[in-house]
C-alpha cells in the first residue's frame, strides 16, 4: 500500500456524512484511502465520545481575567528584575568608585604626612590637589554610606 | 513584556467558542485523562493570551492554540515520565452504553500509540489538518509527516484488529 493517494486531502475533508459517488469509487479501489477512510472515520466517532460537556470547562471571561492577572504580573517581575540589575550595576561603579577615593586618600594622607614632616614645604597648588582628593574620598565614602543606608529594608 | 493581552475579550471570546470543544477533545485524547486535559486546555488559551503575537488572524490563532497544545502534553510527559501508565487512567471502568465503549476503545487505542502518533492522527484526520499545517504545529518537515502519519496509522489499525475493535469500523 502506498503512503500517499492524491485523493487523500478530498477524502479526510469529506465530513462525517456519505462520500460523493465519485469519491466511494475511488476509495472502492484504492487500498491506502480505503485505510485513511476507515481511520478517520472511527477515530472521528470516538472523539464525538470523548465530549464531556462544558459543566467542567473553565469559562472564557474567567480565562481572560486570569491572563490579564498574569500579564500583570509578568509585567510587574519584568520590572523589578530591571530594577535589580541596575542596582547591582550601581553597586559594582560604587565599588570601583570607591576603592579609587581610598587610593586617592591614602596617597593625599601619605603626601600631606611627607609634607608637613620631612621637608616641611607644601605649595599651594600641591595642597589643593590633595585637599581635593581628600574631599572626593570624603564624598565617596559618604555615598557609599548613603547607598548602604537606601539599600536597608 | 506586553503592556496588554494578545486579543480583545471579544475576539478571545469569539476564538474559544469557536475552538474550545475539539481543543479539549484533543487534550483528553493525547493525554487519556478529562483532568489534566483540563489544566492544559486553560494553560493552552493563558500562554495564548499572554505570549501570542498580537498580529495573527483567527485561522493562525487557532493552529497556535494546537501548538501550544501540544507542547505542553509533550512537556507534561517528558516530566513526569507518565506515557507508560497513560492507558490506566484513559480505560478504567468498563463501558456501559455505544459511546462509553466508543471512547474506551478509542483512548485504549491510543494509549497504545506514542504521544506524536497520537497527535498525528488525530490532527490529521479528526482536525482535518493539512500535512503542512500539521508540520508547522510538531515542527517537523511535511514529508516527514507523510510517512510518519501513514506509520502511524498502520500502528493504528494493527493495534485495532489485535484487540478485535476493527470489525464495526465502517459502519
Amino acid at each position: 500500500m502506498n503512503d500517499r493517494c492524491d485523493r487523500e486531502d478530498d477524502l479526510v475533508r469529506s465530513g462525517a456524512g456519505p462520500l460523493p459517488p465519485e469519491l466511494e469509487r475511488h476509495v472502492a479501489s484504492c487500498g491506502h484511502c480505503a485505510s485513511v477512510l476507515r481511520t478517520a472515520r472511527w477515530l472521528r466517532r470516538g472523539a464525538e465520545a470523548l465530549d464531556p460537556g462544558d459543566e467542567i470547562s473553565a469559562t472564557a471571561s474567567s480565562l481572560y481575567w486570569k491572563a490579564e492577572l498574569r500579564r500583570q504580573y509578568e509585567v510587574r517581575q519584568s520590572r523589578a528584575a530591571t530594577v535589580r540589575r541596575a542596582l547591582g550595576l550601581g553597586r559594582a561603579w560604587a565599588a570601583a568608585l570607591l576603592a579609587t577615593g581610598l587610593i586617592l586618600g591614602v596617597r593625599f594622607l601619605v603626601g600631606l604626612a611627607h609634607a608637613v614632616l620631612a621637608d616641611g614645604t607644601l605649595s599651594r597648588d600641591d595642597l589643593a590637589i590633595r585637599l581635593a582628593a581628600g574631599v572626593l574620598t570624603l564624598g565617596l565614602l559618604t555615598g557609599w554610606a548613603v547607598l548602604r543606608r537606601l539599600r536597608s529594608p | 513584556m506586553t503592556e496588554r493581552l494578545a486579543l480583545s475579550e471579544e475576539s478571545f471570546f469569539e476564538l474559544h467558542a469557536r475552538s474550545h470543544r475539539s481543543l479539549r477533545r484533543y487534550l483528553i485524547g493525547m493525554t487519556g485523562s478529562v483532568e489534566l486535559a483540563e489544566e492544559l486546555l486553560q494553560e493552552s488559551y493563558l500562554r495564548l493570551l499572554t505570549r501570542a503575537p498580537g498580529s495573527l488572524a483567527q485561522p493562525q490563532l487557532v493552529r497556535y492554540l494546537y501548538t501550544v497544545a501540544t507542547r505542553l502534553a509533550n512537556d507534561h510527559f517528558r516530566r513526569r515520565k507518565v506515557e507508560a501508565r497513560w492507558q490506566a487512567s484513559a480505560a478504567g471502568d468498563p463501558a456501559r452504553d455505544e459511546a462509553e465503549v466508543e471512547r474506551s476503545d478509542l483512548l485504549r487505542a491510543l494509549g497504545r500509540l506514542t504521544l506524536r502518533q497520537r497527535t498525528l492522527l488525530w490532527l490529521a484526520y479528526v482536525e482535518e489538518l493539512s500535512h503542512r499545517e500539521i508540520a508547522g504545529i510538531l515542527d517537523l518537515g511535511e514529508r516527514s509527516v507523510r510517512v510518519l502519519l501513514a506509520r502511524s496509522r498502520r500502528r493504528l489499525e494493527k493495534i485495532l484488529r489485535e484487540s478485535g475493535v476493527d470489525r464495526g469500523r465502517d459502519r
